[in-house]
């Protein structure tokens, strides 16, 4: 184009493109150039000695990670799922949990709970991502897993091969250790198996992960009896630690007076012997007795039969331990809720069952766990048909199922942290451990523990393990792995809040919803209900992730950065910011999408 | 290139649109306002299809807007936003600054009034008012003009590095249909190609912009946006020449009617020409020497051609859509300060707020000059209740 030959004359442009010391004010109008303009690259301003202030990057962490109680690396393993690394995310996860497949079913998902972009539409749907990457083929796949570690020669006993007992097997056998795992069943699995329905967590997909133990050489003993193998004092004697991990396997009494035994079971009991595969009998009218998971796994379960089943409740369905979203699951398969009645006594005729009297009850004063009592109110009797009634009022930890040793036993009733007891060489978890009885914590506390163990087997002092903690939380195997040389480590490591990050980033996308499995007789068999995502799903849920705190390459702070201080770094993959040319304005860190930046005062320069 | 490829109906909002797509527009910043808001929604629309490779911003407001193109402008790209009224009110500070940034930027500007009293409707209150920012503007009277002037306006701006708007009267215009002539992407990529070397932000060899300037060049700057502008006033004649070569369609800087041995002449700009053109049709035919005239080139303003073409001894009236208050109509004294000392002219004001400029209108002013009730210094209220 023709260019209008005052305004683009060489003479008007030289001393912008070619630099020049000339001051414009001894330049004839002619050479001066047509709008001010430094004679000069603004790389000669030091405008980096203007700064009181400077950007730091610093991972901040995800309350994706801290709300894991197995110490998952949720954001790490979800970016690595949305830069196309498959692998890589599945190596990540399994760092840390090595039953993905089964947590991606059944977990409870508090990940979720504390995920920030529930504060912008709705959390990333973690779990499916998690069941997506456990199911996927390049894990399952994979004949040989290594220890992580050189072999040891230390053997460790685990009582109880639920989730806790395999997780701290598991992990175990990575440090390098021989374990042995013993349980009363006659095949591992523990609460995965016997207490949780197929129609939530198939058995091939239990198998799959299990046999990824035995891969690595976990060693599975079971259906031993009671007190012969399992004795602890003898399992102290023949091994160099031990962990008991047996679970809360008696149930509460509901104290009302003895019917047949066929018409009354724990809720424990229904569902381990439907897993067995034995002979059920569930009659027509079935009633369920409790407000927590078991009550719901045991009332879909017998809904399986054909039966009318209702729960009987003595709280508010607000006040259920139940997750809700099972509650919401059972009512829409039709089993039917009723509230704030508290059992009175059973109606037997002819020797049978046919009907419990409940009082009705009002909510109370608040008790302990934050929840209104259950107060009767008198004369409000009222009968519930009833043919069967299962019992789910709660799970007790019984340690005299695993030793007769009152020593013993009582050091079982006080467990720390992680994981250890007052006696040299026992630790215990899951259910033993005290706190909230969720398959992610088990497998949380079965990690703690086995790092504990392996200090106390290499004869390192236990009490720097808190330094392997996810910012003060989970424990991290990797970050133990690496002896805390992991970023994610620090106790003093930023938990990321919405607040902190920059929405305007961020567009509205909404979450995908699973698919319930329906078929004609959804309930005439125990076929998984949930379907799992695809690879394009799974790659557009893993998109929604801000990876808070995470930098993720994006380039904005280079884009905005005023004085074009900040580049690439090619060693790190991050970026460098040159000292000299970044004056502290602080708009690489407003304008950070997930809060990776920080200002830092230049007087605390760590140089 | 005198192949007319789509004959389309579209309003002037859209013609403008098309414009800027057809420009290979790059960036393009805005904030929405009645009477131009369909202006952007057309060339959002046309990102989001992907009917045009742009950078579509929407800004908090107009004075954003504005510094967004003068940004975008200033790492060489091709710009465009539109507004209207208070939204170009509060772009004021920023217009002043791509001007002497020196960013060919180019808005379109619907014409409507300036509250308060509140009204959506069209005068030319608000594109007067930033008369002085160093804009240039020229005022369209067809949605065809309003095509043709947006690319003549990057070519123009490109070439003189000053920023044009593109005037156009609200509703009368920007929402009424017309049968425009769109050229292809061809031809206009003939005409208009990427924009030509210059000094931009580069973050290869980062130059600061826009600072401090002392006493002793501050004025040659300056001085140099008036050279400019005296240079747009050549290169308009020019490209306007060329465009009519290329599309057989001629934008006159200064459009005239019957002027050759008029008598009595009327200068607006905008639309009401047509009024004005019935009126001298209606006056010819009493044998009055009647002429009208449109400005569609205002800034830089047509010091030559009022002087070459408006015959020496003919009694001018300008009407104004505009009132520079405690004075006059802003174009009638500068049409005053070019032929005042050869011609009789007479300022009105008419059309405010949207009222019609009507052949009525047209008459009472020709009649005003014609019977010598017009007041030679003050203002001429046309059609105003007493």
């Amino acid at each position: 184009m023709p260019l209008n030959p005052d305004i683009f004359s060489d003479a008007a442009l030289r001393h912008v493109k070619q630099g020049s010391t000339t001051p414009p004010g001894q330049l004839s109008a002619a050479e001066l150039p047509p709008m001010a303009a430094s004679w000069t690259s603004t790389e000669k301003l030091p405008v980096g000695m203007w700064k009181e202030s400077r950007p730091a990057y610093e991972r901040g962490l995800s309350p994706c990670l801290t709300h894991c109680p197995v110490g998952n690396d949720v954001e790490g393993f979800i970016r690595l799922l949305r830069e196309g690394k498959i692998e890589e995310a599945i190596r990540l996860l399994i760092a840390e949990n090595p039953f993905p497949s089964i947590c991606g079913r059944v977990c409870y998902h508090p990940c979720e709970s504390g995920c920030n972009r529930k504060d912008l539409d709705e959390p990333i749907g973690i779990r499916a991502i998690e069941r997506y990457l456990g199911d996927h083929d390049s894990l399952n796949s994979s004949d040989v897993w290594t220890p992580a570690h050189e072999p040891t020669g230390k053997r460790i006993a685990i009582v109880g091969a639920g989730p806790s007992g395999m997780s701290c097997a598991w992990t175990l056998s990575l440090l390098g250790h021989s374990v042995d795992v013993y349980d009363q069943q006659d095949k591992p699995g523990g609460l995965l198996r016997f207490g949780i329905p197929s129609y939530r967590l198939p058995k091939d997909v239990l198998d799959r992960e299990i046999q990824r133990l035995e891969k690595l050489g976990v060693n599975f003993i079971c259906g031993t009896d009671k007190g012969q193998v399992s004795e602890l004092k003898q399992l102290l004697d023949t091994h160099d630690a031990v962990f008991v991990a047996s679970g809360a396997t008696g149930s509460r009494d509901l104290g009302l007076q003895d019917v047949p035994a066929s018409q009354q079971r724990s809720a424990i009991d229904f569902l381990s012997a439907i897993a067995r595969g034995e002979e059920v009998d569930v009659p027509g009218d079935c009633l369920v007795i409790g407000g927590g998971n078991s009550a719901i796994d045991a009332a879909r379960s017998a809904r399986r039969f054909g039966s009318d089943v209702t729960i009987v409740y003595r709280r508010g369905r607000e006040q259920m331990p139940a997750f809700d979203a099972e509650i919401q699951d059972a009512i829409d398969e039709g089993v039917k809720l009723i509230e704030w009645a508290i059992p009175h006594e059973y109606r037997i005729e002819n020797g049978k069952l046919n009907a419990l009297t409940c009082l009705k009850a009002r909510p109370g004063e608040v008790d302990a766990s934050g929840r209104a009592k259950a107060v009767p109110v008198p004369g409000s009797h009222f009968d519930i048909q009833a043919g069967l009634v299962i019992n789910a009022i709660g799970e007790v930890i019984e340690p005299s199922e695993v030793t007769q040793d009152s020593e013993l036993q009582s050091a079982l009733n006080e467990i720390q942290a992680w994981g250890d007891s007052s006696r040299n060489a026992l630790f215990a978890g899951g259910d033993f451990a005290g706190g909230e009885r969720t398959v992610a914590h088990a497998i949380g506390g079965g990690k703690r523990a086995a790092m504990a163990i392996d200090r106390y087997l290499t004869g390192v002092s236990g009490s720097a393990l808190d330094m392997f903690r996810v910012g003060g939380g989970p424990a991290s195997l990797s970050g133990y792995l690496r002896d805390g040389n992991l970023d994610i480590l620090a106790d003093k490591i930023r938990v990321i809040e919405y607040n902190d990050l920059n929405p305007d980033y961020f567009p509205h996308v909404e979450r995908l919803e699973l698919d319930k499995l329906v078929s004609d007789s959804p309930l005439a068999d125990f076929a998984e209900m949930e379907s799992g995502l695809t690879a394009d799903q799974a790659a557009v849920e893993a998109a929604r992730c801000f990876s808070c705190g995470r930098c993720t390459n994006c380039g904005l702070c280079q884009i905005f950065c005023p004085e074009g201080a900040i580049h690439p770094d090619q060693q790190t993959g991050g970026y460098l910011v040159t000292d000299s040319h970044c004056k502290g304005c602080g708009i690489c860190v407003e304008e950070c999408p997930r809060c990776a930046i920080r200002m830092e005062p230049v007087d605390g320069r760590r140089d | 290139m005198d192949v007319v490829t789509e004959r389309v109906a579209i309003t002037g909002n859209q013609a403008l649109a098309n414009a800027v797509r057809l420009a290979r527009t790059q960036v393009i910043s805005a904030y929405p306002i009645t009477p131009q808001t369909s202006v952007v929604e057309e060339l959002a629309m046309f990102c989001a299809k992907g009917m045009m490779d742009a950078k579509f911003l929407q800004t908090e407001s107009e004075h954003s807007s504005m510094a967004a193109c003068i940004g975008a402008a200033m790492t060489g790209a091709r710009t465009f936003t539109a507004t209207s009224s208070q939204g170009l009110a509060l772009m004021h500070e920023m217009l002043h600054w791509a001007v002497g940034a020196r960013t060919p930027i180019v808005m379109g500007e619907v014409n409507r009034s300036l509250a308060a009293p509140w009204t959506i409707l069209t005068d030319q209150s608000d594109s007067m008012a930033q008369r002085d920012t160093g804009w240039m503007q020229f005022y369209c009277g067809s949605n065809q003009e309003v095509f043709d002037s947006a690319i003549l306006a990057y070519k123009i701006a490109e070439e003189t590095l000053l920023p044009v708007m593109v005037v156009l009267d609200a509703f009368v215009l920007s929402h009424c249909v017309e049968a425009v002539e769109l050229p292809s992407q061809e031809q206009i990529d003939t005409y208009l190609p990427p924009r030509g070397d210059g000094i931009y932000l580069d973050p290869q060899n980062p130059h600061a912009f826009g600072g401090m300037m002392f006493p002793d060049s501050f004025m040659e700057q300056r001085v140099k946006i008036q050279q400019a502008m005296e240079y747009a006033d050549g290169l308009i004649e020019r490209e306007t020449e060329s465009w009519h070569k290329a599309t057989g369609r001629q934008i006159e800087p200064l459009q005239t009617y019957m002027l050759e041995d008029a008598e009595v002449v009327t200068v607006c700009l905008g639309t009401a020409y047509g009024a004005f053109c019935k009126a001298v049709d209606d006056l010819r035919a009493e044998g009055v020497k009647a002429g009208a005239v449109r400005m569609w080139q205002y800034r830089p303003f047509p010091v030559r051609q009022l002087e070459e073409q408006i015959p020496a001894s003919a009694a001018v009236g300008v009407v104004d859509r505009a009132c520079s208050f405690g004075m006059s109509g802003p174009v009638g004294s500068e049409v005053k300060a070019v032929l005042g000392g050869r011609n009789p002219v007479y300022g009105f004001i008419a059309g405010l707020g949207g009222r019609e400029i009507t052949p009525t209108s047209a008459h009472s002013v020709y009649r005003a000059m014609r019977e010598k009730t017009a007041d030679a210094q003050g203002i001429n209220w046309v059609e105003v209740r007493s």
